[in-house]
């Protein structure tokens, strides 16, 4: 929490809602939200001109689903470091997106403390 | 990390080092003062020698005196020359060895000794060469002549040799001596000072001994006390493992079991644990296949360094299982299992193994079983209960009583004998039609969770009635539901029993329970109406900067089943009065109107055709042009239409669906919620609305009601 360069961070959900709820929770000092995605395909593009170092991660959307954008992010930065946002309907879901390379997972719904904890745990990691 | 395990290891190795440099130290020491042992030898022996030569000057004087002695009196010398021939030799052989010794004793590059050495050598050879001559003499040194013998020339000369040798005898008594004896305090020193060293080496070979004796009774004792700790700890250990409630054990890289678990884990899984076995192997009969590999793949993820093992919790497949065992004593056993999973940070590093936690969580999961049925009960009884407090006492009891009628009725039909399947079936529909009566009835009321438990009734009479066959026994079950149906009933007969106690005239309650209560379980009670109304009066006309008296008049008379209906239509109008009748004070000021409007709300009966609910304004009246002009905007009428319309057709325009004058949406007015609904709720209660309106002096609405049903009913019922 000490370091110096903020960690930057990306929140990708297909839900303007939840998206607006992750940004007004997000409350740990050294995190710098840098953009928002409302699917895989824009979180690349954004991942691309914004580098973030921390993403916040839906999984199902439109176009590009979690799962395929969580290997293409690990793939393109392999510390980045992911937590997958979902509604915890199917596990085995869940688990495949870890084994890509995710590094946490956070059930919908959080309460802003649930997202604050699990993002301070998302840096240690 | 690493600095923690060197000094593991050097705390390992230190008796070790120790003992080795202990023991260099010693063979240092000892090699040291075996070389000053074999020094003090030599110094020894030379000095020995040294002493005994000190004697052979005097040894030679004593034999050349005897030579001298013997030559004069024409005796035989040969034996003292012999003697002192000897002598001589053992002389320079002594040197040599004494020689030897110096350099063993290390004392051939001291420079007193070889100074001393030097000397020594010095006189004895100023001294040796006149000894040596005497032995150049050959033959006999006398001549036998008559007189007796007499010297001869060797005689002659020989005596001469030992005359001089003999003159030269008191000065290499003297010299060599003196040298010997300096020779001999030189290496009296050397000896003291070797044995002093030899001493010391000793003395501190002894204590460095001593100490290494000590250090070994210490390192010996503290492994000791270690491996006493150790055995102590493994103890504990063991009685830990052997306490705790949950199944503990250790997976590797390869999810083998580790061979050490607590006792429990043999309990709670039914099975024996053997050191290596696979973990798969362990959990395949207790989940389903997939369970299983999904498990394995969570399992896996925590070697992962990238993942935080707290971050996953919830992702666990094996944080609830349902598990089935056989018993011992026969039949199956169901248990909730919980696995939870660690990974394990030792001092050599991490992520060698994970613990894995297992819990018999079957209490907990029943009693959270428990309580979620329990909410719902507890639900349902609210529920009913707000359902039962909307039904006015009189017609819940009268509800309850015919209910009551039909079920005992149902239950008569149902001992009526009969076998035949044909009597049966008769038997059957004859209870569903009262059954079906109860539960019409019920929903009738609103009473949904008594029509829902009928229906459960009502659903397996007519499973029954589906099935193919049916005989007297498949009555039981129908007998036992309805006995419980009729007890359920019974309670709700004597809530409806209290409930006309605390409402005398017949109505649902009002003044028992508070307000909000009251508002939300049968709306406003009635004699609240006319302050309710006026508390909307008073806000909306405060909200827009009007003054407003409000005179109401019979409203205490609306029948029961008209207040919920009224109360929503009056609140709706009385606002719209206020937002869009009345004039700002300063525009009734300038109209010569009274600055304070007036907005009178009455209900009236009118002989037995029913009642008239009226709504009245002194404000600016219906604006006819504006009200067509949103009509034709919001397409409610065509141009044409708009040029035909008689002024009470466009007055009607204001209650059409989609209708709304107000220029902007207030928290009163405009908000969607036209006139259209306030007339469908007249119209709904088979009445109608008039309009009469005068430009700037006043609107009037009148709603002509009918005599409602229910109250029909009740006087009926009476």
């Amino acid at each position: 929490m000490n370091a110096v360069r903020p960690h930057r961070l990306m929140i990708v959900d297909d839900s303007n809602i939840m998206r607006r709820k992750i940004e007004r929770s997000q409350e740990i000092p050294n995190v710098e939200i840098v953009g928002t995605a409302g699917n895989g395909r824009e979180a690349l593009e954004l991942h691309a001109s914004s580098r973030p170092t921390l993403v916040t991660m839906d999984l199902t959307m439109p176009e590009m689903d979690g799962i395929e954008c969580v290997e293409q992010l690990v793939d393109r930065d392999p510390d980045i470091r992911i937590l997958v946002i979902s509604a915890l309907a199917d596990k085995a879901t869940a688990i495949e997106a870890l084994e890509k390379g995710a590094s946490g997972f956070l059930c919908k719904p959080f309460t802003e403390r649930q997202l604050n904890d699990a993002l301070v745990k998302l840096i240690e990691s | 990390m690493k600095r923690r395990r060197n000094s593991f290891d050097l705390s390992q190795l230190l008796p070790v080092v120790v003992a080795t440099s202990f023991a260099a130290v010693l063979t240092l020491l000892l090699t040291l003062g075996i070389q000053r042992a074999a020094q003090l030898q030599a110094a020894s022996s030379a000095l020995q020698l040294a002493s005994e030569l000190r004697s052979l000057p005097q040894y030679f004087g004593t034999e050349l005196t005897l030579a001298q002695r013997g030559l004069e009196a024409r005796t035989f010398v040969g034996e003292p020359l012999a003697d002192i021939a000897t002598a001589r030799e053992g002389f320079d052989k002594a040197l040599v060895r004494i020689d030897a010794d110096l350099e063993a004793a290390g004392l051939g590059e001291s420079a007193d000794i070889q100074r001393v050495r030097g000397a020594l050598d010095a006189a004895w050879q100023r001294f040796v060469p006149l000894l040596g001559a005497l032995g150049r003499h050959k033959g006999s040194p006398y001549a036998d002549t008559l007189a007796g013998s007499r010297l001869n020339a060797t005689g002659r000369a020989l005596k001469a040799d030992v005359d001089e040798a003999l003159t030269a005898q008191a000065a290499a008594n003297r010299d060599v001596g003196g040298a010997l004896k300096d020779l001999a305090a030189g290496l009296q020193d050397t000896v003291g000072d070797r044995g002093r060293s030899l001493r010391t080496f000793l003395v501190i070979g002894a204590a460095v001994a001593a100490l290494l004796l000590a250090l070994m009774l210490y390192f010996s004792l503290r492994s000791r006390r270690a491996s006493a700790d150790a055995r102590r700890a493994e103890r504990q250990v063991a009685d830990i493992l052997g306490t705790v409630r949950e199944g503990l054990f250790l997976l590797d890289r390869n999810l083998s079991l580790g061979g050490v678990h607590s006792a429990s884990l043999t309990r709670i899984l039914h099975a024996d644990i053997v050191h290596g076995s696979s973990f798969e192997d362990l959990l395949r009969p207790l989940v389903p296949a997939k369970t299983l590999a999904t498990a394995m793949k969570f399992v896996n993820l925590l070697w992962k360094e990238k993942v935080h093992e707290d971050l996953i919790d919830t992702v666990n497949p094996l944080s609830q299982i349902e598990a089935r065992f056989t018993r011992a004593g026969g039949g199956v056993e169901t248990r909730h299992l919980s696995f939870a999973f660690r990974r394990v940070k030792s001092a050599a590093g991490q992520g060698e193994h994970l613990l894995g936690i297992v819990t018999d969580v079957t209490d907990r999961v029943q009693i959270s079983h428990e309580l979620e049925q329990a909410k719902a009960e507890n639900q349902a009884q609210l529920d009913l209960v707000l359902q039962l407090l909307r039904v006015p006492a009189a017609q819940l009891q009268s509800f309850v009583r015919d209910s009551d009628m039909a079920l005992r009725k149902s239950n008569a039909v149902l001992k009526q004998p009969g076998r035949e399947e044909g009597e049966l079936r008769a038997k059957l529909n004859g209870v569903f039609r009262e059954v079906h009566t109860v539960k019409g009835e019920a929903a009738a009321l609103a009473l949904t969770s008594i029509a829902a438990r009928v229906h459960q009734l009502e659903e397996s009479l007519v499973a029954l009635r589906e099935r193919a066959s049916i005989d007297g026994n498949d009555f039981i079950p129908v007998v036992v539901k309805l006995d419980e149906l009729m007890s359920y009933l019974g309670g709700i007969g004597q809530f409806a029993d209290r409930l006309s106690e605390v409402q005398p005239k017949g109505d649902t309650l009002k003044s028992v329970i508070p307000p909000l209560l009251a508002d939300q379980v049968m709306g406003a009670a009635d004699h609240s109406l006319e302050q309710l109304l006026a508390q909307v009066v008073q806000e909306t006309a405060a909200a827009h900067s009007k003054r407003v008296a409000l005179a109401c008049r019979g409203l205490e008379a609306i029948p029961a089943s008209y207040r919920k209906a009224a109360k929503d239509v009056l609140i709706h109008m009385a606002r719209n009065a206020v937002v869009h009748g009345i004039e700002t004070p300063d525009r009734r000021l300038a109209a010569s109107k009274p600055e304070t409007a007036a907005v009178r709300i009455s209900f009236e009966a009118v002989g037995n055709e029913g009642f008239v609910l009226t709504v009245e304004d002194d404000g600016q009246g219906l604006p006819f042009e504006k009200i067509l002009d949103t009509a034709l905007r919001k397409g409610l009428v065509t141009p044409a239409d708009a040029a035909r319309l008689e002024r009470p057709a466009v007055y009607g325009l204001i209650f059409r669906a989609g209708f709304s004058t107000a220029t902007e949406v207030t928290e009163h007015a405009g908000r969607g919620v036209g006139l259209d609904a306030v007339s469908q709720t007249v119209r709904g209660l088979g009445g109608a609305i008039g309009i009469a309106t005068a430009d700037g002096k006043f609107t009037r609405f009148r709603m002509k009601l009918p005599t409602p049903a229910g109250e029909r009913a009740a006087t009926h019922a009476a």
